[in-house]
């Protein structure tokens, strides 16, 4: 039982990082709380859901990761893009978000229908350790939130991780330094839509799928933002496993059907506290 | 014609709860995104103490109005310490929240299978079973608070809230409580939220939590934001086009289903449209402070 809760709790520690890392790496470069960032990993994971049977799973992720960068890159460029140009209201940028988030998901239910889906899919058999039971969809999962938060890392000793943290801390000056912001923010867009659509990839055949999913992920990804205090990856992955343990820990005493109030909870006294690290207007 | 009375009822429904939200985000300018969660708290308060009411016009109303003001000056006080996106991700996570708890505090919601069989409001002893009598007191109900609330709006304190909008620092300096306007804005935002949720439960006799979620939250927002922020016409006009018109497309021959999945469709590209082409929305409301330019 010990062994089971602690390896479910590394899962939903990994999925709310794959989540959560995509998600503050866009606010953090372009400013915009990007609510369909959810509805990105959710199409992922209809995409992948859709097409395993016909293409397989190498071209089926590869689909994944493709539309999740376009819907990304798009929402950036057809609307966020023009808003900032015409100097909109943040307000109006944060209600386009939510419009967006609208638009995909009701698509989603017209295509799909309201329903949830599970795949049905094994690429290998589960197996024990220490009497937890455990599927290789889990293990990679475990596996690929370690690896994006290496790479995320890496990325922020190079030339396009410092454009980015430029442009985050002053775009202003960062324009005046000769840095491209739109291509800046539109690369932290595509990369922070890749990872969310690698989430998808795993929650498809983790968890299953219905079109409001997306809403319950972004509430806890926010939550684990907050938690974080920053937009650094290891602050990321600190406030993520932080997150987990408590869900898992509310789920034991409680039932998992009082993780919501509980996030709304430590969302509150986070920021009733002042611990507003990463969620401050820009 | 009992649809176009279905379609009024509802429609002026939608019209207290886009003029209630207007006070908070269109006159004191805080984006809220959880208007619905005090609908539906009005909803299960009128649904939970009707068959001990019998349904009575005045007790429900002040217990659903009362409920609705102290949900939302309980808001309202965090609030008060938050501005631009703390403001409206902690909103957000209020209505993910009361959504969470409505469908899963099935001892006393009935979770997602809702409550079925609410009695028909009782105005001095006499039953309004029937939709006409319904409607009549629908419109009588919301008229008065209408009219009330564009008095608030119109008077002082209004002007007031338009001055916190636009300069909250120089109102401060002018001596205004703020903090006071803010709680008082919240709470008759809420209190009338409520009631349109007591008159809604009664109405529809059946309530479960998907008529409470995000998407009614942005549905609302959405609404003042294309009507235009701040201006009572605004209310009116959007939701004309966002609750009444979208009702015609039921005549179309498809699936409840799809119908309900195009309309909300609809609502989240007109959205983003008037967002983008004509942010004041049709009657030239508030535009929100605009970005330094970069």
């Amino acid at each position: 039982m010990l062994y089971q809760s602690l390896f479910n709790f590394l899962i939903t520690f990994s999925f709310l990082y794959l989540f959560v890392s995509g998600f503050s790496l866009i606010y953090n470069v372009s400013g915009v709380l990007h609510f369909p960032h959810s509805s990105v990993l959710v199409i992922s994971s209809y995409i992948f859901y859709s097409f395993l049977p016909h293409l397989g799973l190498y071209i089926a992720a590869l689909l994944c990761l493709i539309i999740g960068v376009l819907l990304g890159l798009l929402t950036e460029s057809l609307i966020y893009s023009n808003l900032r140009q015409r100097n909109s209201s943040d307000v109006h940028i944060l209600l386009s978000s939510l419009g967006v988030l609208i638009v995909f998901q009701s698509v989603l239910s017209i295509i799909f229908g309201d329903d949830t889906k599970l795949l049905n899919y094994t690429f290998a058999d589960s197996f024990s350790v220490l009497s937890a039971n455990i599927t290789p969809s889990q293990t990679l999962l475990v596996l690929a939130a370690f690896l994006v938060w290496g790479g995320l890392l890496l990325v922020r000793r190079t030339t396009l991780g410092k454009a980015m943290s430029a442009v985050s801390i002053d775009p202003q000056l960062a324009l005046t330094c000769g840095i491209n912001k739109d291509r800046v923010i539109l690369i932290a867009f595509a990369f922070g839509s890749a990872i969310a659509a690698v989430g998808g990839i795993f929650n498809a055949q983790i968890y299953g799928m219905a079109p409001t999913d997306g809403l319950e992920i972004l509430l806890n990804g926010i939550v684990a933002m907050v938690v974080a205090g920053s937009h650094h990856p290891t602050s990321l992955l600190l406030g993520s496993a932080l997150l987990a343990a408590l869900y898992e820990a509310t789920a034991l005493s409680l039932g998992s059907q009082w993780q919501e109030p509980v996030s709304f909870a430590v969302l509150v006294v986070l920021l009733l506290s002042g611990r507003l690290g990463s969620l401050n207007s820009k | 014609m009992s649809y176009l009375l279905h379609i009024l009822i509802i429609g002026t429904l939608f019209f207290l709860l886009a003029a209630s939200l207007n006070l908070i985000s269109g006159y004191a300018g805080i984006l809220s995104i959880a208007h619905a969660a005090f609908y539906g708290v009005g909803a299960y308060t009128a649904a939970l103490i009707a068959p001990y009411t019998g349904g009575a016009f005045s007790v429900e109303l002040v217990l659903c109005l009362g409920c609705g003001v102290i949900l939302g000056v309980l808001v309202s006080l965090p609030a008060l310490q938050m501005e631009g996106d703390e403001l409206v991700v902690a909103t957000f996570a209020f209505q993910v929240c009361c959504t969470s708890i409505l469908r899963n505090w099935t001892e006393v919601t009935n979770g997602p299978s809702g409550i079925a069989g609410i009695p028909p409001l009782q105005i001095a002893d006499w039953p309004i079973s029937s939709r006409p009598a319904l409607g009549v007191v629908v419109l009588l109900t919301t008229g008065i608070l209408i009219a009330a609330l564009h008095y608030v709006a119109s008077s002082p304190f209004g002007r007031t809230l338009k001055a916190i909008r636009e300069d909250e620092r120089l109102s401060v300096a002018l001596g205004k409580n703020v903090a006071r306007f803010k709680i008082i804005t919240f709470a008759l935002g809420g209190g009338l939220a409520a009631v349109a949720g007591m008159l809604y439960a009664h109405y529809a006799t059946f309530i479960d939590p998907s008529s409470f979620t995000v998407e009614t939250s942005i549905l609302i927002i959405s609404i003042v934001i294309i009507g235009g922020a701040g201006r009572l016409s605004g209310a009116l006009l959007g939701t004309l086009l966002l609750v009444a018109i979208p009702e015609l497309f039921r005549f179309i021959d498809i699936e409840y289903r799809v119908v309900a999945n195009i309309r909300r469709l609809m609502y989240g590209l007109l959205l983003v449209g008037f967002l983008l082409l004509r942010p004041e929305g049709l009657v030239k409301g508030y535009r929100y402070r605009e970005r330094e330019s970069l």
